[in-house]
């Protein structure tokens, strides 16, 4: 069937006329607004802004006034909000700064130790239930709309100097349809997390293992599904969940090199088509 | 076979137009394909549906060593299409709790100790034996289709008893009516492709985002990919459901009978009905007083006349949906360029008038011609895997026979005994108890009516679901003439208090078949081994059958004397099922479901043979051969361009029709108030329901530690201004009581769901915390399904009870 033709809403007509009086509205008062503003900025709060700014000596949240004397703070990169020294309150301290870590390089062509591969590897298994689970996240999840995760998980980034996962698959609406939290629901409940070797036997198939090459120096076989993992950099770039990592992130078409093996991929074989054959016409 | 190049071209060519035409047509050849496969880490993949909801996905298990140690969405599936949601990809993870039940345990002097199987059978063989009249069984629609059949034949045809009921009666037998008072025929004409055509889709009281994530996400993701689909969620609280709605429709608990009534009157008062089609395919009907199933026919008039009272404005002063929301929704139904489809599940079902909100929320699709095309779909949706397959159509309910056949009927009753070879009248005729009657009989001394002294719970918890469970359940305690018999996987509320525990097989352990929410019938096969001593349920059954034939019991033969689940080998020699060495000898699943498959025709559900299935990701009901020997399932049940059973050029036919003239039924149900409304003692609604991360009542999810984890406790959602006006902050615990039960939960506010002011909503998956001790017992008169949507609570901190306190022994559901 096709779409109407026509807005299936029939109040939608409606809508775009109170949309583009209310647009109208909207521009008019932050037109104002924003000659209003430039007024009302004298030379003192310009000076103030630059104290607030980002500062390289490494001022401590502590060491920071507030705002509190009606001055708009600078506004920051969100991946960097956690680091910036512009804060509520005084007293307020960050746990989370305590684990600042020296940001990776971003694109690293070294191999990791095999002490951080390990680590890594441990990490990765602990969040899921076996290879190709969803992972669970390590975070409470207080807003589930998918425009929340994507805030983070929509492209590879770090906050506060911990890399924060990029999704590994097309978008799909209902992110928490398939990624719970391992720390309860939300934040404010205090849970004790049950261990996920406690209570139950199940043993996953814990990492997918090496692909294998034809001959030495031949690139390998993917040796995992791709559904799903249709981002290849998202566990296998320079920050990625896996301790595998491409010597070569510059090459951006992975599968031009590495096959992927129809049966891990569901591929329907020829035998699925075979008997959907009429047989032939009689003579 | 020689065959030239022309005669290639020609066949290549036909085969090409066969499949354009086939899928034109919506019949689809079946989805065949060998289905195991082993991958280089040596992990064997084969297909199966998923263990816990009735939306039915596929899932490939990966098998090494023994256990299950993988699981992919099945990408061969059309009903999942690869995707799964959180308790699906974790479903390997339910077989390997440490708890498990490995061996039979019997009650002796309060403490359970381990026993033989040979004696566990023995023991309930004798029990039955002693009074077969007062045995009942009780299973679900987790059963699979074997095993409901199973235990059905073996009540029914064997002991000439028809005590048999699934947990199912709790959860979809309003659809059931519903959908029998309206087509005369059982189970959505509709299926999942609906999803994919609709313009519109309205929730009725109903959350899938969180219940059927999969079927959602089909929704949803289309309108990531920039489709227009128009959602809208009628319901009682916030929910997940709501954040992704174009609309969003508050009403009052229970008036969703007026929104519907409203629906209707404005359709024939804006003259934009379907007249066509109403006129080709559809009467009217009303109820009678008292409530029955089939009514009483009305005249057109007399249906509009019954429908005035119904204003915007009225339904607005009764449910608090504006009437201009009321007018909207008519006026989307009034247009005939858009496609419609409407989803339910527990908040229409479970209802006091939930047969009524079944037959209204079809009647507007029927009035406004909203049916019958891809997206225009009433559809009701399922919890369990198989409540369609193995309640609904092998029919274990009270007073149902397999393949939609009455009890009470005598020509079904032949049917019945023919295909089972058994004597004339060796059915009974009266139905038996249904759900909520049966365990009030139970839990009733013997001396005092209680007439069922033993019952056997396979598949399901009812210590746990069923409602009202003081006085339905554990009031059991103490009885001491009343047996309870449980198969079981892991220790549940309902194995505390039973007499004798049986451990049992589930899932991949054994062989099995499911039937889902949209008529697809699905086969897996058995992958790994149970733990311990854990066996088949359908094993148990004709193991107990077997020693009543060998204690003489005259209903385990059949006409020629034989046992009456005779399975022979492929040389014609009868295999000793019911010894546990013997069962896997044959495929006890194929013989019983082939034997079963003859009850499919009557009501046109032809089911695929069983070899058909096992190469299919499920196949959807009628299942009908072609010439050319290949079968092809219809998605689109009672229109001609897909369903083989409707008369050519009928456009759409009912073919089982009430008034038996090929059309459905129109209703009108007059809105009533619910029979418990908060007041001063109780102020409070309570609503209950699912979570995402758990499935019913958590036996399986709660021992995966990932699920677990992300939801750990129950707890009572409350609404913001509410909570502050009884002090009660976030994590606070809180007292929710109504005049049957009370239990302590935390609170949580502002959390998935919001409920509005006056109501409470708590999850039933937490044993722990048994809301099923507060519900109401009360039922549809007419499908006999209980109300977990709804009655009166007040909640308080915990340690500050409010001043008043109720009257001891008011309790309205006393008057079942």
């Amino acid at each position: 069937m096709s779409a109407p033709s026509s807005s299936p809403v029939p109040g939608r007509r409606r809508g775009i006329q109170a949309a583009a009086i209310a647009s109208a509205i909207a521009l008019t008062v932050g037109a104002s607004g924003f000659f209003m503003g430039l007024r009302a900025t004298s030379k003192s709060t310009l000076e103030r802004r630059q104290a607030h700014s980002l500062d390289a000596s490494g001022a401590t949240p502590a060491e920071t006034p507030p705002a509190d004397d009606g001055s708009a703070p600078v506004a920051v990169e969100y991946a960097r909000l956690r680091e910036t020294p512009i804060r509520p309150n005084t007293d307020w301290v960050n746990d989370l700064s305590r684990l600042a870590a020296p940001e990776p390089a971003r694109v690293s062509f070294t191999r990791l130790s095999e002490e951080e591969q390990a680590q890594i590897r441990q990490r990765r298994v602990s969040r899921r239930q076996y290879d190709g689970a969803p992972p669970v996240s390590p975070h409470p999840i207080d807003q589930a709309t998918p425009a929340a995760c994507l805030q983070c998980h929509g492209r590879p980034t770090f906050i506060s100097g911990i890399a924060v996962p990029q999704m590994s698959h097309q978008m799909h609406a209902n992110c928490i349809q398939c990624h719970v939290s391992g720390v309860g629901p939300t934040s404010t409940w205090r849970s004790r997390p049950v261990s996920l070797a406690d209570g139950n036997r199940f043993t996953g198939k814990p990492l997918p293992g090496y692909g294998e090459r034809a001959y030495p120096g031949a690139p390998p076989v993917i040796p995992h599904t791709t559904w799903m993992r249709e981002n290849c950099m998202s566990c296998h770039g320079p920050t990625g969940t896996s301790a595998l990592r491409t010597t070569h992130p510059e090459r951006a078409n992975c599968l031009q090199c590495h096959a992927t093996q129809a049966t891990a991929d569901q591929r329907p074989s020829l035998a699925d088509f075979s008997n959907r054959v009429p047989p032939p016409l009689p003579r | 076979m020689a065959i030239n190049r022309r005669e290639f071209l020609l066949s290549s060519a036909m085969a090409a137009a066969t499949a354009v035409v086939a899928r034109r047509a919506g019949a689809r050849p079946a989805e065949t394909s060998p289905t195991a496969v082993t991958t280089a880490d040596g992990i064997r993949w084969d297909k199966a549906p998923c263990r816990f909801c009735g939306t039915g996905c596929h899932v490939r298990v990966g098998v090494r060593d023994g256990r299950v140690v993988a699981i992919q969405g099945e990408r061969l599936a059309e009903v999942n299409k690869g995707l799964l949601c959180v308790k699906g990809y974790h479903v390997g993870g339910i077989l390997y709790g440490r708890d498990r039940l490995t061996q039979p345990l019997l009650r002796r002097n309060g403490n359970l100790e381990p026993i033989s199987w040979e004696s566990a059978i023995d023991i309930i063989a004798r029990r039955i034996m002693e009074k077969p009249e007062s045995f009942a069984i009780y299973g679900s629609g987790q059963w699979t289709i074997p095993e409901g059949y199973a235990a059905q034949k073996f009540i029914k045809g064997g002991l000439s008893n028809n005590h048999i009921e699934p947990n199912a009666r709790l959860c979809m037998a309003s659809a059931v009516t519903g959908f029998l008072s309206t087509y005369g025929v059982d189970e959505p004409a509709g299926c999942y492709d609906d999803l994919d055509n609709a313009d519109v889709v309205i929730m009725w009281g109903n959350n899938p985002a969180e219940m059927h994530p999969v079927l959602f996400s089909r929704i949803i993701d289309r309108v990531a990919r920039g489709e227009k689909v128009m959602l809208i969620d009628i319901g009682t609280r916030r929910t997940r459901t709501t954040e992704f709605c174009d609309e969003y429709l508050q009403f009052r608990p229970q008036t969703d009978l007026a929104i519907a009534n409203g629906i209707a009157h404005l359709l024939i008062k804006n003259d934009t009905w379907d007249k066509e089609f109403v006129s080709k395919y559809c009467n009217f009907r009303t109820d009678n007083d008292p409530l029955d199933l089939f009514g009483r026919p009305c005249s057109f008039e007399e249906y509009k006349k019954l429908l005035e009272p119904y204003t915007p404005e009225h339904v607005e002063k009764l449910s608090g949906v504006p009437a201009e929301k009321i007018r909207m929704l008519a006026d989307l139904f009034g247009r005939r360029d858009l496609r419609i489809t409407s989803l339910w599940c527990m908040g229409m079902n479970q209802h006091t008038r939930g047969t009524a909100i079944n037959r209204l929320v079809h009647g507007i699709h029927l009035l406004s011609g909203h049916f019958g095309r891809p997206g225009d779909a009433p559809t009701s949706l399922t919890g369990q895997p198989s409540a369609c397959g193995t309640a609904r159509e092998v029919g274990t309910l009270a007073h149902l026979l397999p393949g939609g056949r009455l009890v009470a009927k005598e020509a079904h009753r032949r049917d019945a005994e023919r295909i089972w070879n058994l004597p004339e009248g060796r059915i009974n005729p009266r139905p038996g108890y249904h759900t909520v009657l049966l365990w009030n009989k139970f839990c009733t001394p013997t001396a005092e009516g209680g007439d069922i002294s033993t019952v056997w719970v396979q598949v399901t918890n009812p210590g746990q679901s069923l409602p009202d469970l003081h006085r339905l359940f554990q009031s059991k305690k103490g009885l001491e003439d009343k047996f309870l018999i449980v198969s079981e996987v892991y220790p549940t509320a309902t194995t505390e208090i039973a007499d004798l525990i049986l451990p049992a097989a589930m899932w991949v352990e054994k062989n099995g078949i499911f039937g889902n929410s949209e008529r697809r019938t699905q086969q897996w096969f058995k992958m790994v081994n149970p733990p311990g001593d854990a066996r088949d349920d359908a094993w148990m059954t004709i193991a107990v059958a077997r020693r009543l034939f060998e204690l003489g019991h005259p209903g385990m033969r059949d006409k020629d004397g034989n046992f009456i689940f005779t399975v022979r080998d492929e040389n014609g020699r009868e295999v000793p099922i019911w010894e546990w060495e013997h069962y896997y000898d044959v495929n006890v699943d194929r013989a019983l479901y082939e034997e079963y498959r003859q009850f499919s025709r009557l009501k046109h559900k032809d089911l695929a043979p069983y070899d058909e299935l096992v190469k299919a990701r499920g196949l959807r009901w009628p299942v009908v051969q072609h010439e050319d020997g290949t079968w092809h399932e219809t998605p689109f049940r009672f229109s001609e361009f897909s369903d083989p059973y409707v008369k050519k050029g009928a456009g759409i036919q009912f073919y089982h029709s009430v008034t038996k003239d090929d059309r459905a039924l129109i209703w009108f149900c007059a809105y009533e108030p619910p029979p418990e409304q908060p007041d001063a003692d109780f102020p409070l609604w309570l609503c209950t329901g699912r979570v995402l991360e758990h499935w019913h009542t958590g036996t399986m999810t709660m021992r995966v530690p990932q699920l677990r984890n992300a939801m750990p406790n129950a707890y009572v959602e409350m609404n913001l201004a509410d909570a502050a006006a009884l002090g009660l902050k976030n994590g606070d615990i809180a007292v929710v009581e109504s005049r049957r039960g009370r239990i302590e939960l935390p609170v949580w506010l502002d959390g998935r769901g919001k409920p509005p002011p006056g109501s409470v909503f708590v999850p039933f998956f937490d044993e722990r915390l048994l809301i099923n001790e507060v519900t109401l017992g009360e039922t549809c008169p007419i499908s006999k399904e209980p109300d977990y949507k709804k009655c009166a609570v007040r909640v308080y901190p915990k340690g500050r009870p409010p001043a008043r306190q109720p009257a001891i022994g008011d309790r309205p559901a006393d008057r079942i």
